[in-house]
This record gives C-alpha cells, sequence and structure tokens, in this order.
C-alpha cells in the first residue's frame, strides 16, 4: 500500500516534464513503466510528493536507425526491444538482454530508459550497453548533454544523472563484423541476474580476435566493462582462449556482491563461466 | 489535491471517477468498478494475480495507478466470461483439474487467453516459460500446462 | 452409477473460473472501517509509549487501538500446551496487540479508518518509543545458560523436551558392524498462499451479532475462540469462510489480527476490515520446519539398521495460539518411519527464539522425519556400496508387523511398502534410467536418479485441541426429492466438496446433479473441525458415507411400502428406487420424498417424520487414555508414497533441471482420481521449492531479511516438471470409505528425494547433501569444497 498521498502529472511534451522536474528537485520521481518504481512504493521504499508519468510525452518512443547509429527512445517497452527485426538486425544481445527482463507481463510496461536509470545492479541492459558503447542523450531545462554507458553507472542505484535531468534517447554505434551475445544466470524465472555477461567479439580474416569486449552484470555494484581486446588481439580461437576468457574476468571482478541469493566468491566464478559461454556462443 | 479523475473502459464498459492518486488500478477495478474476479496478491509485481489486459497486452494491475488507466481498454477474467457459463478455455481447465483454490486462475485464464490469440506454435516447454510470470501454489502447474497444451493442439499449434 | 472412484470435476469450479468467487477480501459492507497495523520495528522490544497524534491528523481516521485497549482479551488457545506439562512445556499468553514485542512484525498498534489508503498513512505516522532488548535467535544458543530470555517468566527458553525411546539402543550399538554420526539441517520456511489473510468483521449493533468472514480452515473452532476471547455467547456469533485462495494448515486460527480485527468492530460497533500485504503475510503468517537433527546410526554389512539416536533441535520462534509448536512432536513420535528400527532414543528439544510463531504448514513435521530417515537410508547405501532402493527393501516394515506400534504414541495400520516402492519403479523405469544416467556420465554430464519414501500420518488427534478426527454432516432430502449437504470440514479449493457429494451420490442412491454441498458457514453447518491433516474424507467423508446410508435405508422402507415388496428387494440407482429384477416397477427420490413430507400418516407411516439426518463419525483407532504400558494413538490414518526423479546439475554453476518425476502414492481408496493426482502434483512442486529456492532468512538482530517473492521465491511454471502419478489401493481399515486421505502426500517425501538426486548426480565428485536449501551458489559451494578435500 502507497501511505504517502502525492501528486500527479502527465506532461505531454518533454518540455513540460522537465519543467515539473525542475520546480520540484528531488521530491519530484518519474514513471515510466513503474515495473520498478510503483513496487517500491508499495512496500515504503521510496515515497515522493510528486509522480512525473512521462508514458505520454511525444518524442520519447520508437526504435529507429541511421547509417551509423540505432536509436531507441527512452519509454521503448522491453517486448518491442525483444520482438523488433532491427534490433536483432543490428546488435542481436540486446534484442537477447530485453527478452530476459522480468516475465512477459513486465516486458508489456518495462522500459529501457527506466531500466538504465534505475540501475539496479542485476539489471540485463547494463552491461549490454556498456559493451555496445553506448551513448545516453540526456536533457534538462536548459540544455542536452550526451553520456557514455561506459561512464554512466556510478554505483547501485546512482547514475551521472543530475537533478532536473531525464534520458531521452539510447544511442548504439552500429559496428560491422562484431558478434555478440547476452547470457544470464538466474536462480528463478523471472528473477534478476545473479551474474550475467554480454560479450562482442570481432575476428579477422584468419579467425583472430580483433577486438573483445566483455561486460558483467549484476556481480559487481555498478556494471563492469572490460575491454580485453589487448590481451588477446591476434590470438586464433580454440578452447584453451575460451577457458583464458573466463580466468581473464575472473581475476578482474574485485568487488562481488554478497547477499542471500550467493556469496561474492560465486559470483565472481560466474562471472568468468557466463563471459566464456557468452564468448563460446559468439563463435558459433 | 492528491487526487485525479480517472475515466477508463473495463471489459466494454465506461467507468468515471475522482480517486486518490494512491490508488492501484487493481484497486481500481475491484473497488470503484467493483469487478472483484482480479485478484491482488503480492503488490510487488511478483506473483501476477493481478494480471489484466490493458490496450491489448498482458499488465499486471499492481504495478499501474490507477490514474494510468485513463483512456485506456481494460479486460479482466468477467470480461472473458458470461455469468457462470464456461468458455473454451475455462471449460478445458474445469475438465482438466486445473484450478484448485481460484487465487491464481483469474490472471492465469487472461494471460492464457492472450497467448492463444497470438498464434504462436508453442511446445510445453514454451508454455511454461510464457506462464512464469503467474504464480500458482496449488496446482503445480501440470493441469495448466496441460490444459494449454490441449487447447494449441486443438488449433493445431502444439509444437 | 457409481461416483466414488470416478474423476468427477469439481462443483465448485464455475464462480471461480468465471471470477466469480467471492474470498474475504472482496466483501466490504456498508460503513466499514479499513485496519491497518503499527508492527515491532525490533525483533525484541519493550514498548514503551505510542504516540499518535499525527496519526490521528490524518483525514478520515477514526480511532486508533494500543494494547492498552486489549488487555482484557488474551486470546483463547484451541491447543493448549497443558498436555506437555510433563515435558516442560510453559504457558504464554498471548495478547491481540503487544506491549513487548517477541519478533519483528509483532502488532502493537491498530489503526481504523474510512479508506485502506487513511489507515496506511496514518499507520507510518504513529511513533513508536521502543526499550531494544537483546534477540534470541539461534536456538542452540537459546539453549545456553546466560541467553536472553523471550519469556520473562520462564526459567529458560527451552520450550518442550520430549523423549520418544524403544528397544536398547546401546546394546544394539554395541553390535554394530557400522555407525555413522551426522546432522540433517532443514531450513525455515513456510507456505504462502497465493491469497494473503482476510477478515472482514462485521458488527450489528442492534442485535449484538457479529458476522465474521474470514479467509480461515476452521470456521466453528475460530467462532469458539472468537466468543472466548470477546466475552460473547457463542451463538451470537456467525463465522463464515468464503472462497479461500489456499490455506495450507496456515489459516488455522487464531492469528492476533484475527481476533483484534473482530474486538475492534464489536467497540467501533460497525464493520472492520483487514488484508493483509504480502510483507505482513511473510513476516506475521506462521512459519514452519527448522529443525536440527543430530543423529548416530548403527547398522550391520547387510545394510540393515540395528539402531538409532536423534538429538533434534527445533527453533518454534516465540509461541502464538496456533498449533505449529505441535510439528516437531510430529516429527518426532512418527520416527522411524517406514523402517523397522526396534532400537532407538531419540530427544525433541523445542526452543523459542524472538521469530514469527509457527503455525501448521502442509506437511507438519512430517517431512522433517522423512528428511532424516531417507538421508541415512542413503548414507547407509553409500557406505557399503549397495543400491539404495536395495537398503529401503531390507529396513521397511513387512508387510506381517502390520498393524506396527513404532513409538508409544503411533500405531501404523496398514502398508504394502515394498510393492509401492516397486510400482514407482517400474512406473519410473527405473533401469533404463540408471542406464541413461551412466550414459550422460560418459558424456561428462552430471546425471542423477533420487529416492525418498514417504510416511505420510493423517487423521490428527490431539488431546484437548481441536484438532481432532471427528466430523459432521447434515443431509437434507427436500420435497422435491434435491439434497442439501451441509458439512463441518471446509476446503479451500482443492475439491473436497466435490468428494462429499460423490460419496453422498453413491451411498444415497441419488444423481450428482441433484446435490448442492454447503460448507464454511457456522449458523448452517453442523460443528465440524474444518480441513487439515487429511480430514476433509478421513472425518467429513466417513460421517457423509454413514449419513447416506442411514438416510437411503430410510428411504428404501418408504419404497417398500410404495412398491408393496420388502425393504430388502429395494435396489437404488441414480435417484431411483426399484424391486430388484423389475425395473419398471420403481419410484424416484421425489415421489418418495413427497410421501414423507405430504403422506406421514399412511404410505410413509412406518418411518419417522422429516427426510434429514445429522450425523457425527469419530475414528474409531484414536487412543487417548493411555493403555497399561502408557502408550497411546495420536494419527488415525498412514497413506504413504514412494517418489522416484532424475535431475541434470551444470557443475559450472550449481543449476539444475528436474527431468523426470514420478510418485506412486497410496492414500487407501480413491474417491476422485483428478483430486488425489493434483493434491500430489501441488504438494510435489511445495516440496521442490522448499528442496532450492525457499528460505525463511533472518539476521543477527532477528529482522527477517525474506519479505517479498523476490528474496522468496516459490517455485514458477519453470521450475516444476511434468509429475507422474500412479497409485496403490490398500484400504484404510478404520474409514467406512477406506479412504486414508492424501492432503499432504507428496510434499512430505520431495525434499528428500530431489536432494537424494543431486547427491546422486555429484556423487563421484565427493559431495555429500545434509541440508536445505540447495540454491545454485550452494551446490556450487559443495561441489567446491568436496574438490578441497
Amino acid at each position: 500500500m502507497i501511505s504517502r498521498p502525492f501528486e500527479y502529472f502527465t506532461p505531454k511534451t518533454l518540455g513540460e516534464a522537465l519543467a515539473i522536474m525542475k520546480r520540484f528537485g528531488d521530491e519530484a520521481k518519474l514513471l515510466a513503466g513503474g515495473q520498478s518504481l510503483v513496487p517500491m512504493m508499495n512496500l515504503g521504499l521510496v515515497a515522493p510528493r510528486y509522480i512525473i508519468d512521462i508514458n505520454k510525452v511525444r518524442g520519447l518512443s520508437g526504435i529507429r536507425e541511421t547509417s551509423r547509429a540505432l536509436i531507441i527512445g527512452a519509454i521503448v517497452r522491453h517486448h518491442e526491444i525483444a520482438s523488433s527485426e532491427t534490433v536483432r538486425r543490428i546488435i542481436p544481445m540486446l534484442s537477447e538482454a530485453a527478452s530476459h527482463i522480468g516475465d512477459m507481463h513486465v516486458r508489456h510496461r518495462g522500459t529501457i530508459g527506466g531500466s538504465v536509470c534505475h540501475a539496479d545492479p542485476a539489471a540485463d541492459y547494463l552491461p549490454v550497453l556498456q559493451v555496445a558503447d553506448a551513448v545516453f542523450e540526456v536533457r534538462d531545462t536548459r540544455r542536452k548533454r550526451l553520456v557514455k554507458a561506459r561512464e554512466f553507472f556510478k554505483d547501485a542505484f546512482t547514475t551521472a544523472l543530475k537533478d532536473g535531468e531525464v534520458l531521452t534517447t539510447v544511442q548504439i554505434p552500429k559496428r560491422n563484423g562484431w558478434s555478440s551475445a547476452y547470457e544470464k544466470l538466474e536462480f528463478v524465472a523471472g528473477g534478476f541476474a545473479v551474474a550475467s555477461a554480454a560479450v562482442m567479439v570481432k575476428l579477422n580474416e584468419r579467425s583472430e580476435i580483433e577486438n573483445l569486449m566483455v561486460g558483467i552484470g549484476g556481480v559487481e555494484r555498478r556494471p563492469v566493462f572490460l575491454d580485453l581486446t589487448p590481451g588477446f588481439a591476434g590470438r586464433s580461437v580454440g578452447r584453451d582462449v575460451a577457458e583464458e576468457v573466463e580466468a581473464s574476468v575472473t581475476s578482474r571482478v574485485r568487488d562481488p556482491i554478497s547477499d542471500i541469493q550467493a556469496d561474492g566468491e560465486y559470483r565472481k566464478a560466474m562471472a568468468g563461466v557466463l563471459a566464456r559461454r557468452a564468448f563460446q556462443r559468439c563463435l558459433g | 489535491m492528491g487526487e485525479s479523475l480517472v475515466v477508463t473502459r473495463i471489459n466494454g464498459r465506461e467507468y468515471t471517477a475522482k480517486v486518490d492518486n494512491r490508488m492501484l488500478l487493481c484497486d481500481f477495478i475491484r473497488d470503484v468498478a467493483g469487478l472483484t474476479g482480479t485478484h491482488v496478491g503480492c503488490m510487488t509485481g511478483n506473483c501476477g494475480a493481478c494480471t489484466v489486459l490493458m490496450d491489448g497486452l498482458t499488465v499486471k494491475s499492481c504495478t499501474l495507478l490507477a490514474v494510468q488507466a485513463n483512456g485506456s481498454e481494460i479486460t479482466t477474467v468477467e470480461g472473458l466470461s458470461n455469468g457462470l457459463a464456461l468458455n473454451p478455455i475455462q471449460e478445458t481447465f474445469h475438465r482438466n483439474y486445473a484450478a484448485q483454490c481460484g487465487y491464481c486462475t483469474p490472471g492465469m485464464l487472461i494471460t492464457v487467453h492472450y497467448l492463444l490469440s497470438k498464434k504462436t506454435p508453442m511446445s510445453a516447454d514454451e508454455i511454461r516459460e510464457k506462464l512464469s510470470g503467474n504464480l500458482c501454489r496449488c496446482t503445480g502447474y501440470v493441469n495448466i500446462v496441460k490444459s494449454v497444451s490441449e487447447l494449441l493442439k486443438r488449433e493445431g499449434l502444439l509444437k | 452409477m457409481t461416483y466414488v472412484g470416478r474423476a468427477v470435476a469439481k462443483i465448485s469450479d464455475p464462480p471461480i473460473l468465471t471470477g466469480n468467487g467471492k474470498y474475504a477480501a472482496d466483501i466490504t459492507p456498508p460503513s466499514t472501517l479499513h485496519a491497518c497495523f503499527v508492527r515491532s520495528k525490533y525483533a525484541h522490544a519493550r514498548i514503551k509509549s505510542i504516540s499518535v497524534e499525527k496519526a490521528l491528523r490524518v483525514r478520515g481516521v477514526r480511532r486508533i487501538l494500543t494494547a492498552e485497549d486489549f488487555k482484557d482479551y488474551p486470546v483463547f488457545q484451541p491447543i493448549s500446551p497443558k498436555p506437555y506439562k510433563p515435558y516442560g512445556a510453559k504457558e504464554a499468553i498471548v495478547y491481540p496487540l503487544a506491549s513487548k514485542a517477541r519478533f519483528v512484525g509483532e502488532p502493537i498498534a491498530m489503526v481504523l479508518a474510512e479508506s485502506k489508503y487513511a489507515a496506511a498513512e496514518a499507520a507510518s505516522l504513529v511513533e513508536v518509543d521502543y526499550e531494544v532488548l537483546p534477540a534470541v535467535v539461534d536456538p542452540e544458543e537459546a539453549l545456553k545458560p546466560d541467553s536472553p530470555k523471550v519469556y520473562d517468566h520462564w526459567d529458560s527458553n527451552l520450550f518442550i523436551k520430549l523423549p520418544s525411546e524403544w528397544g536398547d539402543v546401546d546394546e544394539a550399538f554395541s553390535r554394530a558392524d557400522h555407525i555413522i554420526r551426522d546432522s540433517v539441517k532443514i531450513q525455515r520456511f513456510t507456505g504462502q498462499a497465493l491469497e494473503p489473510r482476510a477478515y472482514v468483521a462485521d458488527y450489528d449493533p442492534l442485535y449484538g451479532r457479529l458476522t465474521f468472514y474470514a479467509s480461515t480452515q476452521q470456521p466453528h473452532p475460530l467462532r469458539t475462540i472468537l466468543a472466548e476471547t470477546l466475552g460473547m455467547p457463542e451463538s451470537q456469533i456467525k463465522v463464515v469462510q468464503p472462497y479461500v485462495g489456499g490455506g495450507f494448515g496456515l489459516k488455522i486460527p487464531a492469528f492476533q489480527e484475527e481476533v483484534a480485527v473482530a474486538i475492534a468492530a464489536s467497540k467501533m460497533k460497525t464493520s472492520v476490515k483487514w488484508v493483509a500485504e504480502r510483507t505482513e503475510e511473510f513476516m506475521t503468517g506462521g512459519h514452519a520446519r527448522d529443525q536440527r537433527h543430530y543423529f548416530e546410526v548403527a547398522f550391520d554389512n547387510a545394510g540393515r539398521v540395528l539402531g538409532m539416536k536423534v538429538r533434534i533441535i527445533a527453533d518454534v520462534g516465540a509461541l502464538f495460539p496456533t498449533p505449529g509448536w505441535g510439528m516437531p512432536i510430529v516429527t518426532t513420535i512418527h520416527l522411524p518411519t517406514v523402517y523397522k528400527i526396534t532400537n532407538y532414543r531419540i530427544e525433541l528439544l523445542e526452543v523459542v527464539t524472538n521469530k514469527n510463531p509457527l503455525n501448521a504448514y502442509r506437511g507438519y513435521g512430517k517431512e522433517c522425519a522423512c528428511f532424516l530417515m531417507e538421508r541415512i537410508m542413503d548414507l547407509i547405501a553409500r557406505k557399503l556400496g549397495i543400491d539404495r532402493a536395495e537398503v529401503r527393501f531390507k529396513n521397511f516394515i513387512p508387510a506381517e508387523d502390520f498393524p506396527a506400534r513404532i513409538s508409544r504414541y503411533t500405531v501404523l495400520d496398514s502398508g504394502s511398502y515394498a510393492t509401492v516402492l516397486r510400482k514407482a519403479m517400474d512406473l519410473f523405469r527405473y533401469d533404463e534410467w540408471m542406464k541413461y544416467k551412466a550414459e550422460a556420465a560418459k558424456g561428462g554430464r552430471h546425471v542423477g536418479i533420487g529416492l525418498a519414501y514417504e510416511l505420510t500420518p493423517e487423521g490428527a488427534c490431539i488431546p484437548g485441541s481441536f484438532f481432532l478426527q471427528y466430523d459432521a454432516v447434515n443431509i437434507k432430502v427436500s420435497p422435491t426429492g434435491k439434497v442439501q449437504v451441509y458439512t463441518g470440514i471446509t476446503s479451500p479449493g482443492n475439491g473436497q466438496e466435490t468428494a462429499i457429494a460423490q460419496i453422498v451420490a453413491e451411498n444415497l442412491g441419488v444423481k450428482l446433479d441433484d446435490i448442492s454441498v454447503y460448507q464454511g458457514d457456522t449458523d448452517l453447518c453442523p460443528y465440524g473441525l474444518g480441513n487439515f491433516s487429511g480430514r476433509s474424507v478421513i472425518s467429513g467423508g466417513s460421517a457423509a458415507m454413514l449419513a447416506s446410508i442411514e438416510l437411503r435405508e430410510k428411504m428404501k422402507k418408504v419404497a417398500a411400502a410404495m412398491l408393496e415388496a420388502s425393504p430388502e428387494d429395494i435396489e437404488v440407482s441414480d435417484g431411483y428406487f426399484y424391486v430388484r429384477g423389475s425395473p419398471d416397477h420403481g419410484v424416484t427420490v421425489k415421489d418418495i420424498a413427497f410421501a414423507v413430507y405430504k403422506n406421514p400418516f399412511d404410505i410413509a407411516k412406518d418411518v419417522d417424520a422429516g427426510l434429514e439426518v445429522v450425523k457425527y463419525f469419530k475414528m474409531p483407532n484414536a487412543q487417548h487414555i493411555p493403555d497399561e504400558n502408557g502408550y497411546t494413538r495420536n494419527y488415525t490414518s498412514f497413506p504413504n508414497a514412494a517418489h522416484l526423479c532424475a535431475v541434470e546439475v551444470d557443475v559450472e554453476t550449481g543449476r539444475l533441471k528436474i527431468l523426470r518425476y514420478v510418485i506412486v502414492d497410496d492414500c487407501g481408496r480413491v474417491i476422485n482420481p483428478m483430486i488425489v493426482e493434483g493434491q500430489l502434483h501441488g504438494g510435489i512442486a511445495q516440496g521442490i521449492g522448499g528442496a532450492l529456492m525457499e528460505h525463511l532468512v533472518y539476521s543477527n538482530e532477528g529482522q527477517l531479511l525474506t519479505t517479498t517473492f523476490m528474496d522468496y521465491p516459490i517455485p514458477t511454471s519453470k521450475d516444476i516438471p511434468d509429475i507422474i502419478v500412479g497409485h496403490h489401493e490398500t484400504p484404510s481399515p478404520f474409514t467406512p470409505t477406506g479412504s486414508k486421505g492424501v492432503g499432504e502426500s507428496g510434499i512430505v517425501g520431495a525434499p528428500a528425494c530431489i536432494v537424494s538426486a543431486v547427491e546422486d548426480a555429484l556423487q563421484h565428485l565427493g559431495v555429500k547433501i545434509m541440508e536445505t536449501p540447495l540454491r545454485p551458489s550452494k551446490i556450487w559451494k559443495l561441489i567446491r569444497e568436496a574438490g578441497l578435500r
């Protein structure tokens, strides 16, 4: 039960939304999919005085591509991303990650913008967007700026968003010749990732590694981005390389989360196992 | 002041009320529209007992504020039913003992109705995957999956 | 037409399938006040003062009650610890609101408001001044002399110390070829029915009458409890059990909130309603399991157990009027389950701690007994290198030993354990799967086969309580030949009312469609004890059968008079009474009924007026007066089952998949196979949840860390495989229907079966599993630890 009364706004334009946000500062919360916010309000974990529902704001939806990038509006729902031919063509691991979020009902409402801004350490998009080198367009009443996904996540539930800022689009650079895969380890269907791994790899014509990027989610308080290219460039792909990827990833997990589900030692090991599995899937 | 006007269509009928902003959609459906078939099991969006159709998609009505339903079309289990007569999905559940206490059943029926309407071929494992957003504590899901398999088979959609 | 034994679809289905079934939360009388409880933030604290100033300013708040308002209302206890006084049991009076909190979440204030939002808002504004006390959280720490005490007037935290001994265990150990010493640990978990508790107390000030709608499993006992607690005549209280969204024993009364709502209504002279939130269900809805067994088992080279010593430490939390603390006792009195072990020494220590009290969760302690014995059997098999099924065949109580007294408190009436296990192995295709396992191992896959034999004592019968084996039915045949059956048992949706209807149809000789069954209304139904312990069919079904036969004989007499034949020559079928051999020469139930109601002085002159009977049935084999040896019999029915399953473990992550699950269940005569199978599916699913993912975790300060389905997951459709069910019928010698009850079958053996399978899959890695739950991280850890040894 939500115990604290609140005022509710449904702005129709971004300008309206930003103005309301500026006016009420941190007493206001944005409502997008509501799949995290409303349960948290029901549990009494957050009690905002003002709710700004941005589901009707023009210009925040839609998936489109340009010659260089895939551009996804902040309030695009997970099920749209999961079933989009465009996304699957350009960056399959994003579509894969979206299809793993929660359950079918959650995917009908939850949004990419909401998930990214909530920054739950176990959210499926986070490692994927970092590996993909996504850029977030962020606006307030005065200006817009671009923030790299690799610099956006500061801590659990903490991002680089400043007061009064709204994430408006997620922009993913197109890359040719890469393959990508996303592996999620959840203990219960529809649950958060206990650990997850997003991998992007590019091979040259001789099946040697040219680029290797790994993103780990659910293991530390924020996603861990690892550019493994320096250690693996020029290597021919084979079983031992996969095992080295695993070892390399595991060794770089510094501060894994321990909770009721699993302790840090397990999460650290799983980061490596999932990275290896995602890597092997990239190779086909 | 902390209240909003809600105008929404549920099962084809329009409901208008000024409600506390804190009212969840599931509470609007139950307390304002008087349609108590939609049940509340957790209020954290985990159990799916409150599943309804909103603008053609299944949603957990405990994760939506009532005021968010302004201008929307909602279907609840009552909208799939005709008094106590059983439609083909309900009749299949009845014959296969797929409902015990009945608390998860309305949400389950909405989800099954939605899945069948997509006309997508599914295997038993895929059925299990698609139903995983609706928890049941009584049946162990065995007869629910059996019922959905039967319904798909009838349409030639069981993989 | 025979009805008993047929898979008749549930007669209670149409309302629940169409969204028309009314549950307690769906009922809101006019002028209802909504209640919201303020709950203790601490596990152990004295409530020094409560300030309600800010809270009262919320618009719509009518009154805020505190412990002071309830000081004259100690909650009546439906099961008193008095019979256990010789074992140290002490009293603990419970009040609806606590002035000293003994577990986190215990209710300490109650807000009554015109809307539930106002109530919740006001509750969040109530200010409480606590004197925080040290919390007792570990039962073994709680037993130490310097431990803080949960109850000040007790001399320790030991609630009950119960011994159970048989034969000469020391002599048995002296001649053993092998002795294993080990322990098992079963975590604290609970049922979490999908419908949270809900109560609506509708008080009518004009007549001083209370109508109490409750999501409950025992309407009549609840009425008695409310009458005694409120000081109201029982005849002024009506309890109505509407549709219930699952009970599993956890809705056996009485909860503090249950009584508080009734008292508040009588104080406010209006209707008061409370619906629990899921977090409240986790914190205060009653817990279960949480036992540690330290054991020693002595056996010979052939694998026959010679003797057993067990020390059970059970953490019962604080105490409630709910019967949860009976569970470890039930564990104790049913050891050594299905095995012929005639030398043992068992000691049970029930310890109170600052945790939510226990309530009766399906299984009621029998699952812990099963887990212990099944782990022991697997350990023995492993030690000696013999097949796990073989070990069980060697140790089963043989058919010729029945009836078999296995403890001072328990006589097993009948059983065909070897037959049932063999049937299960055939149905599972045991040899085929052992081959599959070996092939998989060659391919580097870890497949395991699990096996468990479950003894599921039902028909619980506890002296001086409302947990007994008697029940009642009132059958009325109307002049137009329709039958109304009022039963004292209740059904939270698993179809007991359908089984009752089938029994009546078959024995009364009427069509199923002409029968209506009513339950859950204390004004309409005869005093009965609701549903738990499989009793709906054991006691309720038996009463229905005997009542039906009595009425049938009366109708036969009237038919005989109408047909000018003798009653012995009358046959009955589907509402038609006819002379044997002359099917054209007959009368319908309607004809007979009209004769009784309209012609009692001529056609029906030889029978009493009316066509109605009230019948109580009492299980004949309960024995509460000790015999010359001091022995009693507290459970009256002994269904049992064999479980087999196959799992595959991903050793890199610890995740597992259940590949196959088979159960062969012996619940005596099956009234409705669909109901039986449904019960088994659900019970096994709950058992799997307990084995793999459910755990109520308390911090060292007594804070409950698992209060949502995110932290405490229950199985989804992806977690439960198809479950294959087989039957075996060894009828009960004591119920007229031959039925043994099936409510707790499945859940008792499933955890042991799953653990057996996972251990089997990882055996060659040196893994031994003696505890649950087995989250993937736990399995991974066990593999690592085994590898490091």
